[in-house]
């Protein structure tokens, strides 16, 4: 598990006067789901592009499979599949002919039953011409381009976007069944149950810069209890002064608290108190996420706090 | 690779189609109006109109040499000419603009490939549609009335001088895949070829008035084509040769241009190249 797939260091791309990436060090590991999270214009994009030799780098260098982004590009993407965060394909083609283009280049190593699976799975009529597509249709077929030939290496750039609910679901499964193969998937995306859902590690970028790179389970860890209490009558504002317990809310009947000592005295005082309801709340990855961008939204304070903690108490993998 | 330049040649269908036949239909009006025109063209001087002076020599126009280089083998390679530019210019900068290269890119192809494949598409679909025309030239031709003066032109004749212009617009082809490779956007490079093309198309024909034109006039591809010559006395392989050879040069500029270039970020190559001050890298 300890083999790079994908390897970066000090990769630092300028489009002119404006930042893209700086000194991004990024390692990702063969057989794991890496999720790259940031708000456009973070750079992730343009890592992605630089990954696949779309741009080259001002400095630094990046490598897939040990081998050189640029020098061995046509040899290294033989053993990826890429959906472009903004995909665009040829209108005229059908979606069978640009499958059969995309294969073919890719001397031919699509199994034809898995094609047909995973079409049949994204519910993606193959016949129609591409100018026909809905926007999801187009997304699907870019997916399907991505997925078909099996790739060591999948770099998936928002591949929900677009999708229904039903079809989100699908394309996590396909990226973990992808995973129990020993494949690594490089996930891009906004929608951060999906990437808490599928990915082992994160890597939050930030403004060009790689400013946090840590397992999941590591990130969303908390060293204390968060709980949020329901009574019928509200108790008194001292009922939860005990060491260790911070009151983060009480609205109407419910209290929330961060609980890191005095357990039990917490619940024998809820207990007194005539409580109706008890709820634990588990830190999120967008909590995690939107601290670390500082977002003033009605998250933001206890998002601070939580990932407070987390930075105190996590250390970068 | 075959099925990606059929791809590419399946995709200006349409185009081969409808620039094929919407010229081949000017061709054969043209071919077809002469014998009523001959007669009445009889001792006219096309060349004290100042508007044709401005598109070359024409000879004597009332004879089917003459009256088919004037409205025919003038106004086709600039109609072919423009075409050659909007689809030189639509083949990398045009699909980097809209989106579409970038998954190209992503599959195990050298840019040189990728390059090489679609110009050749490019290529075999310009000179497609000259085909198409020529064979509504020779219809047409065929067509006409049993003694009509054709001044010894031949159904081949008019093939040839039609098909020869293909290296002419190879050079505004290959032009335009150029600028397109260098420059940051389809729009400029489609804006700088068709600038190129009016100053040479209208340079090379100034030359007959203006002087100092004329030591330019090597410069100017228009010098190397002229459907009246070719009508006259067949194809020029120094001509020919030269407008090749540019269109080489021009494509080998372009496959240096393209294995350089940031596809997507839509910059001149030197805006690239360095690290602003204060940046901290």
């Amino acid at each position: 598990m300890n083999e790079n797939v994908i390897e970066t260091k000090g990769l630092t791309v300028y489009y002119g006067p404006h930042r893209g990436i700086v000194d991004v060090d990024l390692e990702v590991r063969k057989g794991e789901i890496f999720g790259f999270l940031g708000p456009n214009g973070a750079g992730k994009t343009t890592t992605i592009r630089v990954l696949m030799d779309i741009i080259r780098p001002n400095l630094g260098n990046a490598s897939i499979f040990g081998l050189d982004c640029q020098k061995d590009g046509v040899k290294l993407r033989e053993r990826v599949g890429y959906l472009p965060g903004e995909l665009s394909l040829p209108r005229n083609s059908t979606g069978r002919r640009y499958l059969k283009i995309v294969d073919s280049l890719r001397d031919k190593k699509a199994d034809p039953a898995f094609l047909r699976e995973i079409c049949a799975r994204l519910d993606l009529d193959t016949s129609r011409k591409i100018r026909e597509y809905s926007s999801g249709n187009k997304q699907k077929l870019g997916l399907v381009s991505a997925l078909m030939n099996k790739a060591d290496l999948m770099v998936l750039d928002e591949p929900t976007i677009g999708l229904d609910p039903l079809m989100q679901q699908s394309v996590l499964e396909l990226v973990l069944e992808a995973k129990e193969e020993g494949r690594t998937v490089f996930f891009c995306s906004h929608i951060l149950s999906e990437v808490q859902t599928v990915c082992d590690r994160v890597g939050i970028i930030r403004e060009g810069k790689l400013i946090k790179v840590e397992r999941i389970d590591a990130l969303t860890a908390q060293p204390f209890q968060r709980l949020l209490f329901r009574f019928d009558k509200m108790p008194a504002e001292d009922a939860f002064s005990f060491d260790g317990v911070k009151v983060l809310s009480r609205d109407g009947n419910a209290i929330t608290l961060e609980v890191r000592e005095n357990l039990p005295e917490v619940m024998r005082s809820a207990a007194n108190n005539e409580i109706t309801d008890i709820e634990t709340q588990p830190v999120t990855l967008e909590e995690v996420f939107m601290a670390y961008y500082g977002r003033n939204n009605r998250m933001n304070k206890r998002s601070k706090e939580q990932a407070s903690a987390v930075q105190n108490g996590g250390n970068d993998v | 690779m075959f099925n990606l330049f059929l791809h590419e040649l399946r995709s200006r269908r349409t185009a081969i189609l409808g620039w094929g036949l919407g010229i081949a239909a000017f061709g054969i009006l043209i071919i077809m109006i002469f014998p009523d025109f001959a007669g009445q063209l009889e001792g006219f001087n096309i060349d004290e109109i100042e508007f044709y002076q401005l598109m070359g020599d024409f000879g004597d126009f009332a004879s089917f040499k003459g009256f088919v280089s004037a409205e025919m083998f003038t106004f086709i390679p600039i109609l072919l000419s423009i075409y050659a530019i909007i689809n030189g210019t639509g083949t990398l900068a045009g699909e980097e603009d809209n989106g579409t290269l970038e998954p190209l890119m992503s599959l195990p192809l050298h840019r040189w490939q990728l390059v090489m494949t679609k110009a050749l598409a490019l290529a075999i679909a310009l000179f497609l549609i000259l085909v198409v025309i020529s064979i509504g030239e020779v219809i047409a031709f065929n067509a006409l009335p049993a003694g009509t003066e054709l001044g010894g032109v031949e159904a081949v004749d008019l093939v040839v001088a039609t098909l020869a212009i293909w290296p002419l617009i190879m050079v505004f082809a290959t032009l335009s895949l150029l600028l397109g490779a260098f420059m940051p956007s389809r729009r400029l490079a489609a804006t700088v070829a068709t600038i190129v093309l009016i100053a040479t198309y209208l340079g090379n024909n100034l030359t007959e008035m203006v002087d100092w034109l004329e030591t330019l006039k090597p410069i100017f591809p228009f010098n190397y084509y002229s459907g009246q010559s070719i009508l006259e006395s067949g194809l020029d392989t120094g001509d020919l040769l030269v407008l090749l050879g540019t269109s080489i040069f021009f494509f080998v500029l372009t496959l240096v241009s393209f294995q350089r270039r940031d596809v997507t970020v839509g910059a001149w190559p030197w805006q690239r190249a360095q690290i602003p001050s204060h940046s901290e890298a």
